[in-house]
């Protein structure tokens, strides 16, 4: 019994150490930064004059990058529930400039998400306090935010040969059904018209 | 409770806690309580008195049979103690299929609140533990095995919480010995059930589950699809299976041998037999033996003209089927499978005269290999009954499995080929382990290497599966039968 406490007490600390590891340099991968929200919410400007909230439909349809003299910042993301918007609103408003123009886009799926769309709160906790999450649970805490590396699924190749630069792609970090219909060619979203 | 959930890793850290702090000869209480616990939270704690009645019945009509001095005497105590235990079986699994709606039925009956409040379940494990029962009474009717004096050990080999869920399933003569033995803490046979559970939860959260990814989307709805994802989905579908379940009884097996317990084997690499009958033999070995003992064997077995062994095989096979589950597409794939082994019994006794067996055995690889892809085309081709909704999917999926061209295959090397190599690259990975494990237990090899290099093996096949494990949990296919 001494001798299987002992092993596995050293087996589990040189675990460990490894997993930190390997999850230092996966948040460092370009790779990593470009999934959902990880990075995009991390470069704010200070003082934003415009913003959006909503979903993709608000992500997609609204860039202020064109617009000279005004700073606008696109906070839509995939799956973004009204709930989630103002968790959003609330956590960023020091960012705000007073009187600051706040555009909610919505649209046909805002109303169903907060009940159907129960997978996508785990894209926030990259972003959110632990309290804001909906169904938040202390495994996932472990998982999306402070060991990434354990969600990385596929994306772990990003540690082997990393993306050149950090850019946004859709499907990225995505959950299995996601995952099939990007293999068949197929539009997520399709599949989910109430 | 499923076993890749942390639930149940909490669960059994306090089972195995408790097992060994406590002194042997009072062991079979924490299990039996463990085990009554995991009954009821992976079904329905109401169902506890069924299995409750299901033990006394077995434990009264086993120790009534073992006074009786002739066999003729046991007879009626066999068949009470079968009717009740089939009879139960019967009325939670197969009413369905003569239109019953169990729902409205149970709750008319106050087993549950109003109509469709709780969802009809039927009880956890019922078709495994039914035919751990019935074996443990025919064995005692024929003679075989002593009756269980002690009710608690009965009621732990009734519902042992390891094969509770969907087998192995058991044998009195080899599992109750067991129960009465009393163990110690063993450092290597603690380690190689670890290994073993850790294989088992591979196979499941990394192959099974990823693969039902794919599979689940094709078969919910098999008419949006057509061609090559039919029949990747169908392949995938067999590793898919086997992944699970061969997963689960290691997982099962695992759990048991931590204890001190030794579970009967289920799975002897299936996808590598030459035949048929030698899939059979290899596949779901528990219920392929349950089935030739207690069935095949009182039909006649062998013994009787060739016609009525034909008529016995075919009967085995469809209640094999049968017992999968109460629906037309079970006892088709049985049928199927009864079609197949008759086909090749019947070409054997042909051929026999022409082919001794040093003849086979000196056979080449080639033709072995052709033997062993046959092999698999037969049996997979009958998974799409097993897998399939309906019978109407099933003929859908046969129909439009192979309506593809070069342009599909050549769409799908340039196109699809990425994001199905992941998919590939698994069933190869495992293809690869199987070819190793020909040659003898994989886990036991990895043991003699120096501590170095097999700690690098486990912590890459442990990051492995924490990072590449699909995070939705899945139910084992089997445990829903």
């Amino acid at each position: 019994m001494k001798k299987f406490v002992a092993r596995g007490f050293c087996f589990a600390a040189i675990g460990l150490a490894l997993l930190c590891l390997l999850n230092f340099f996966y948040v460092r991968t370009n790779g990593y930064k470009s999934l959902d929200g990880v990075y995009k919410l991390n470069a704010l400007p200070e003082n934003i004059q415009v913003m959006n909230l909503g979903s993709s439909h608000g992500e997609f349809g609204l860039d202020y990058s064109g617009i000279v003299g005004l700073t606008g910042f696109n906070f839509g993301l995939r799956g973004q529930s009204p709930y989630l918007d103002l968790q959003v609103l609330k956590k960023f408003s020091p960012k705000l400039y007073d009187g600051c123009v706040v555009i909610i886009p919505v649209s046909c799926f805002s109303f169903i998400q907060d009940k159907d769309y129960d997978r996508q709160h785990i894209l926030y906790y990259g972003i959110l306090d632990y309290g804001a999450i909906p169904n938040h649970s202390p495994m996932e805490y472990v998982k999306f935010k402070l060991l990434p590396i354990l969600s990385a699924s596929f994306n772990a190749k990003y540690l082997v040969k990393d993306k050149k630069t950090v850019d946004w792609d859709l499907f990225a970090g995505v959950g299995p059904d996601e995952e099939f219909y990007k293999l068949n060619g197929m539009y997520y979203f399709d599949l989910y018209v109430p | 409770m499923l076993l890749t959930t942390y639930k149940f890793a909490a669960f059994f850290f306090i089972i195995v806690v408790a097992y060994f702090v406590t002194p042997p000869r009072f062991r079979w209480i924490v299990l039996l309580a463990g085990s009554y616990y995991f009954f009821a939270v992976g079904g329905k704690p109401q169902y506890i008195p069924l299995i409750l009645l299901s033990t006394a019945v077995t434990y009264y009509c086993g120790l009534r049979m073992g006074a009786k001095e002739r066999r003729s005497g046991r007879g009626p105590l066999l068949a009470l103690s079968i009717l009740v235990n089939l009879g139960l079986l019967f009325f939670f699994k197969y009413l369905t299929i003569f239109g019953v709606n169990m729902d409205s039925l149970l709750s008319h009956m106050k087993i549950f609140g109003a109509a469709g409040e709780a969802g009809f379940l039927i009880p956890l494990g019922i078709s495994f533990y039914t035919l751990q029962t019935l074996s443990y009474l025919i064995d005692v009717y024929r003679g075989d095995i002593e009756p269980e004096r002690h009710f608690g050990y009965l009621a732990l080999y009734v519902c042992f919480f390891p094969t509770l869920l969907a087998g192995p399933i058991e044998r009195g003569s080899h599992l109750l010995p067991q129960l009465h033995g009393h163990y110690r803490f063993e450092y290597d046979r603690v380690t190689y059930a670890i290994k073993l559970f850790a294989w088992g939860l591979f196979l499941k959260i990394v192959v099974a589950d990823r693969l039902a990814i794919f599979v689940n989307q094709v078969y919910g709805d098999v008419r949006k699809f057509r061609g090559l994802p039919l029949l990747l989905a169908t392949i995938f579908f067999a590793v898919q299976l086997y992944s699970d379940f061969a997963g689960y009884t290691n997982m099962t097996r695992g759990c048991a041998m931590i204890l001190g317990y030794d579970l009967l084997e289920n799975f002897d690499k299936p996808y590598f037999s030459k035949n048929v009958r030698e899939f059979w033999r290899r596949w779901h070995i528990s219920l392929t033996s349950w089935l030739r003992d207690y069935l095949y064997i009182p039909l006649g077995g062998n013994q009787v003209s060739r016609w009525r062994v034909y008529v016995n095989v075919f009967i085995v096979f469809v209640l094999s089927g049968l017992w999968h589950g109460a629906s037309w597409t079970f006892v088709l794939w049985g049928a199927l499978h009864g079609l197949y082994y008759l086909v090749y019994m019947a070409v054997t006794q042909i051929t026999a005269s022409r082919r001794s067996e040093e003849a086979e055995r000196r056979e080449g690889r080639i033709l072995t290999a052709c033997k062993i892809v046959f092999t698999f085309i037969l049996v997979d081709l009958a998974w799409v009954f097993f897998r399939a909704n309906s019978v109407s999917d099933a003929l859908y999926v046969f129909r439009n499995m192979f309506a593809f061209g070069w342009s599909d295959l050549s769409h799908f090397f340039t196109s699809y080929f990425q994001g199905y190599g992941t998919y590939l690259l698994v069933i190869l990975f495992l293809f690869v382990v199987g070819l190793i494990g020909l040659r003898g237990s994989i886990i036991k090899r990895i043991g003699t290497l120096p501590i170095y290099v097999r700690w690098a093996i486990y912590y890459a096949f442990l990051f492995t599966m924490l990072i590449f494990a699909v995070t939705t949990t899945n139910q084992f296919i089997y445990a829903q039968f």
